[in-house]
């Protein structure tokens, strides 16, 4: 089964070709990374994906079911999860609060009203379980604005993945960190469940290379090139845009 | 016959006063995103102090200037003193907004006393012209006359100086204007101390037709928040057509199904919200 | 849980101290207090909206008036069973909510705050101009107390009272259960990050369209228990004068509180009264706190207060 089908995707913004027929294949299980200098589409790409937009033309299947014209909520319910290029959490909210939004949408009684979400059993020991796990029982009563940085780039997967989802979208999540909480973030990421599924946007090529197997790459709203990281690596064409535009490709992997 | 030609010189001199406001309510609104709910409370003390001026002196001229002048410098007031302070905190403004609303309102009612006073008509325009069978009333046609020579010079400003292209770009993106150099709070500024002036012009226009009158305010006041929800925030254009629709359809309205008349104008405002919540020539 | 548990205990006190407040205060005075806990409802059911749910809604006013103007109306031409008006006008108020918040919901912020006004005032103009039904500013009058088939008569002053208190208590309850449940956390939710939210799998357009028809429907409360109060209904109950004043109580007190729309109410209500009696200038005093309160005093006298507290207590 494919975990998503981009069939033909495009995107026209007024006067901007920001996605030009995009197709790739994810199967589930794959880890994979979309790279591309600024203004290839990669977040365009994960908001088609996700549903925030719709493309101009185009499919999206997730699990071979066909999403295109589905609210983003209810691809959610699909197993889809992101993570936002710059940290959106609940900011004024406590770590313990922001969790609890993500436990009450796992738990399914998101909307009920005629209890207090504190007396419900079921949310309070998700939230306790995924607290302790990620290590942030101590943090429980901090609003996350006060948090550091890396703490809340944390967070932001940490509220990801408590949707229990099956394919994951991380949208730079090393951006704006230091090397141990780069290093920190990546291991999370290395050591999740191998049946889930992860498409990654990243700029870091060293953290790209450590956690993919598979690399697409975008430029100008283009799919450039597509295939297993070490063949796109020797593509002439991807180090040319990259050298072109003088970003880390250089760097030793 | 005679009634339909009456009806409609009624109706479009409503519409040019209800055009006075709205295009100052739909610039502040569609630049500073702010709504200004004190602009009819500009509107009756311009009212009331040019019925001052006209009784003690006779002159029309000097009233204009005066009422327009002071609700100008009350409105430069409001925007430098406080306004701009609460920049993009929009309940706040309304709810301020909403306080000098009673403030003003309230002093002119302390000042002139709760009564609707009408203003005499200066002498020039107080008869009416014959037209073979018909009559047109004189001062109605000078408010049409002035309506439309204000909605020129602000089509002329916005198509043609630096001003207007300034106020246009910052109706279609304020942040991305300031990026551009251009000073934000001194171009809020003007455009509100712009529209205070244009309300102070329809509250001294509109004294001998509808008089200095608490209520009278207030109505005015609500047709404009219509002309500016149909024709679109921020859009000369749609708040010169808006009030032609609502000030002609209001007044054949009044005219024919009294019952009806505020719905006859609610009715398209619903809509148009339901089709276009952004109004008819309003950014999408 | 002792917090909580202190917290009971108070709330149990404060209302058994209302309840024997008729033995104590003269009846202007306890008509005074009735019409806090009448407003103290309404402010509290737009803090749904605006301090929970970051709506700030320039019609609320709507709930409350079209609430009024159904118990009114049907009073003299249908029923004059209480629980009956009740319920019909919770439900107008209820269905006005629902179609209002089809239309509004579409937008945000700055125009959210237009066209809830727009709406208002649509209701406003009907009752204004459609004289043969509502007699226009006149108003319609001579509304009696409900009449309840209970052992007590309501035309009462005091057992009136007890009426509105025990009705706000229950509803205050009920608002609270639901801003502490799970969808009421969701609610917020939608306030601090709607984008977020989304993709957690909330439907936020959902939970905004639900606080928007519950705060409509505790609006509608409001302006049952104020019909049967003032026995009078007129357009000034729908204006957007009555919407801007809830917007002042709940801001006042602290939006986004539990005691704030309450404490805001309580203020206004006796400060309106005091200054009445003092000058005719009220309207001007009114615009005076209108713009003293959001230039200075913008998180509300209890909130400013409880944000002073917890920062102390933090240290």
């Amino acid at each position: 089964m494919n975990a998503l089908v981009v069939d033909q995707v495009s995107r026209r913004f007024e006067g901007l070709q920001a996605l030009n027929r995009v197709s790739l294949t994810v199967q589930v299980g794959e880890r994979r990374a979309i790279i591309g200098p600024n203004g290839a589409g990669k977040t365009t790409l994960f908001n088609i994906i996700n549903g925030t937009l719709r493309p101009t033309t185009g499919r999206i299947l997730l699990f071979d079911r066909d999403v295109t014209r589905l609210a983003p909520h209810r691809r959610t319910h699909l197993g889809l999860a992101r993570t936002f290029q710059i940290s959106a959490l609940f900011p004024r909210l406590s770590v313990y609060e922001n969790v609890r939004l993500a436990a009450q949408a796992a738990t399914g009684g998101r909307y009920a009203m005629h209890r207090p979400a504190a007396t419900l059993g079921a949310i309070q020991r998700l939230c306790e379980d995924t607290l302790k796990k990620w290590d942030l029982w101590h943090l429980r009563r901090e609003a996350v604005r006060t948090l550091s940085y890396g703490d809340q780039r944390r967070i932001e997967i940490v509220l990801a993945l408590a949707t229990n989802p099956r394919l994951l979208l991380l949208d730079e999540p090393t951006a704006g960190l230091s090397l141990a909480e780069t290093q920190q973030v990546s291991s999370i990421i290395q050591a999740l469940h191998r049946q889930l599924t992860i498409l990654l946007i990243e700029h870091d090529m060293d953290v790209t290379f450590e956690l993919v197997d598979q690399v697409t790459v975008l430029h100008l709203g283009n799919l450039l090139a597509d295939g297993p990281q070490e063949e796109v690596r020797r593509d002439p064409r991807v180090a040319e845009i990259y050298l072109g535009s003088a970003t880390e490709w250089g760097k030793p992997c | 016959m005679s009634f339909w030609y009456l009806q409609a010189i009624t109706g479009l001199s409503f519409a040019m006063l209800l055009f006075l406001l709205a295009a100052g309510l739909s610039l502040i609104f569609g630049l500073m995103r702010i709504i200004n709910l004190a602009h009819g409370a500009l509107y009756l003390v311009a009212s009331y102090l040019s019925l001052s001026v006209m009784r003690g002196t006779g002159s029309f001229l000097l009233a204009l200037l005066v009422g327009a002048a002071a609700v100008t410098l009350i409105g430069l007031f409001m925007e430098r003193r406080f306004l701009n302070r609460l920049y993009r905190m929009e309940l706040a403004q309304v709810l301020l907004t909403f306080g000098f609303l009673f403030i003003l309102s309230d002093l002119t009612q302390w000042v002139w006393g709760g009564e609707p006073q009408i203003m005499p008509k200066p002498a020039l325009f107080a008869g009416s012209l014959r037209l073979g069978e018909m009559m047109f009333p004189i001062y109605r046609l000078l408010v049409i006359a002035v309506g439309i020579v204000v909605a020129v010079l602000l089509g002329l400003i916005q198509q043609y100086t630096s001003l207007g292209a300034k106020v246009r770009a910052g109706v279609d993106d304020a942040e991305m204007t300031r990026g551009l150099g251009v000073d934000l709070p001194r171009l809020f500024t003007g455009v509100f101390a712009m529209g205070a002036m244009l309300a102070g012009v329809g509250g001294v226009m509109g004294g001998p037709i509808i008089g200095a009158n608490l209520d009278a305010a207030f109505e005015i006041l609500l047709f404009a928040f219509v002309v500016v929800i149909i024709g679109g925030m921020g859009s000369l254009k749609g708040a010169f057509l808006a009030s032609l629709f609502v000030g002609l359809i209001d007044t054949f309205g009044k005219a024919l199904f009294p019952e009806y008349s505020l719905f006859t104008i609610f009715a398209p405002m619903a809509i148009v919200l339901a089709i276009r919540p952004t109004g008819l020539f309003g950014r999408t | 849980m002792r917090q909580r548990t202190r917290r009971t205990a108070m709330a149990l006190g404060g209302f058994l101290l209302l309840l024997l407040l008729p033995a104590v205060l003269p009846s202007f005075y306890l008509g005074l207090v009735t019409e806090v806990l009448i407003f103290g409802l309404f402010a509290m059911s737009l803090n749904l909206l605006l301090g929970y749910g970051g709506l700030p809604s320039l019609g609320h006013a709507a709930y409350f008036g079209v609430a009024g103007y159904t118990v009114a109306l049907l009073s003299f031409t249908v029923t004059q069973n209480g629980w009956l008006l009740i319920f019909l006008g919770l439900a107008m108020a209820g269905v006005t909510a629902a179609l209002f918040g089809l239309l509004a919901l579409r937008t945000r912020g700055d125009y959210f705050l237009m066209i809830t006004l727009a709406l208002g005032e649509v209701l406003w103009g009907l009752a204004f101009k459609l004289r043969s039904l509502t007699h226009a500013e006149d108003g319609i009058s001579g509304v009696a107390r409900p009449v309840l088939n209970l052992p007590w008569s309501f035309e009462d002053d005091v057992a009136f009272y007890v009426f509105v208190l025990v009705s706000v208590t229950l509803a205050t309850l009920l608002l609270i259960l639901i801003i502490e449940s799970p969808f009421g956390k969701a609610v917020v939710g939608v306030r601090e990050n709607e984008a977020r939210l989304q993709v957690l799998g909330y439907n936020v357009w959902l939970c905004r369209y639900l606080a928007f028809v519950l705060a409509g429907l505790f609006g509608g409360l409001a302006g049952i228990l104020f019909i049967f109060y003032n026995r009078f209904v007129s357009p000034a109950d729908l204006s957007v004068i009555l919407s801007a004043k809830a917007l002042l109580m709940v801001i006042l007190g602290g939006a986004g509180t539990l005691a704030g729309p309450m404490i805001g109410a309580a203020l206004l209500v006796f400060i309106e009264n005091e200054v009445s009696s003092l000058t005719e200038r009220w309207l001007l005093i009114l615009g005076l706190i209108y713009v003293v309160v959001v230039m200075f005093i913008p998180a509300g006298v209890y909130g400013g207060l409880k944000a002073k507290l917890q920062r102390r207590s933090a240290v």
